[in-house]
């Protein structure tokens, strides 16, 4: 085994690793990957503001830079501001957001760090906020954005 | 971590992840899709596979 690339800390060859140059060693995996995300919003009952302030929460947790430095045009279209994501990892104690988004942000750091204690309470909170479609793609979404930024930390910047 | 579903269980009573993505069937299909193909093509043999499946199951105590 070679040892990663001392500039970038990346295990694929070359200085420009990115998540997106890894899949494209996968083109037919990386076309499925990013039909996958598409649909996660598409959810007319998901508020894609609340979905990628998880996204970015999941990606924070992980260390996960590639991630957390791109916007989902849905959400930025909703009206998600840098201010709102600057102010995610006080989430807990900020005004700003809302139950909906508390309950979704609670699951969310939970499923990264100890799956096991997400409580029933935890989940009744967030499926009554959510309804059993957006509960479907948010449940979807943290398990692909979980396995995507151990994929990126593992791969791309470890 | 709970042993109750935390999703309305199907007409016989089982709640799974076919339940699940009954509320988003697109959903459903595009993962369904992107795991097959995952499982059925690349380099990497299916023994290989399964045993990193089975392993990272334990690891996270999943009953799948």
């Amino acid at each position: 085994m070679t040892d990663p690339n001392p500039t970038t800390g990346s295990w694929l060859v070359g200085a420009d690793a990115s998540i997106d140059r890894a899949l494209a060693l996968r083109p037919e995996l990386a076309e499925l990957w990013h039909r996958l995300d598409d649909e996660l919003w598409t959810d007319p009952t998901m508020d894609p503001i609340v979905l990628e302030l998880c996204r970015l929460r999941v990606a924070q947790l992980h260390r996960a830079s590639g991630s957390g430095a791109h916007r989902t045009r849905a959400a930025v279209d909703a009206g998600l501001t840098e201010e709102l994501v600057d102010a995610l990892p006080s989430w807990s104690t900020d005004d700003r957001f809302d139950a909906t988004t508390r309950a979704a942000l609670t699951v969310a750091e939970l499923f990264v760090m100890d799956v096991h204690a997400v409580t029933d309470e935890q989940m009744a909170a967030v499926t009554a906020a959510l309804g059993p479609s957006a509960l479907t793609t948010f449940t979807t979404a943290l398990a692909v954005w979980d396995g995507i930024c151990r994929f990126e930390r593992v791969l791309v910047e470890s | 971590m709970s042993t109750t579903p935390r999703i309305p269980p199907d007409e016989r009573g089982h709640a799974h992840a076919g339940t699940m993505y009954a509320h988003r069937p697109v959903l459903g299909q595009r993962f369904s899709t992107l795991y097959g193909t995952m499982w059925r093509e690349g380099v990497v043999d299916h023994p290989t596979k399964e045993l990193v499946r089975i392993r990272n199951a334990r690891v996270t105590d999943c009953g799948f």
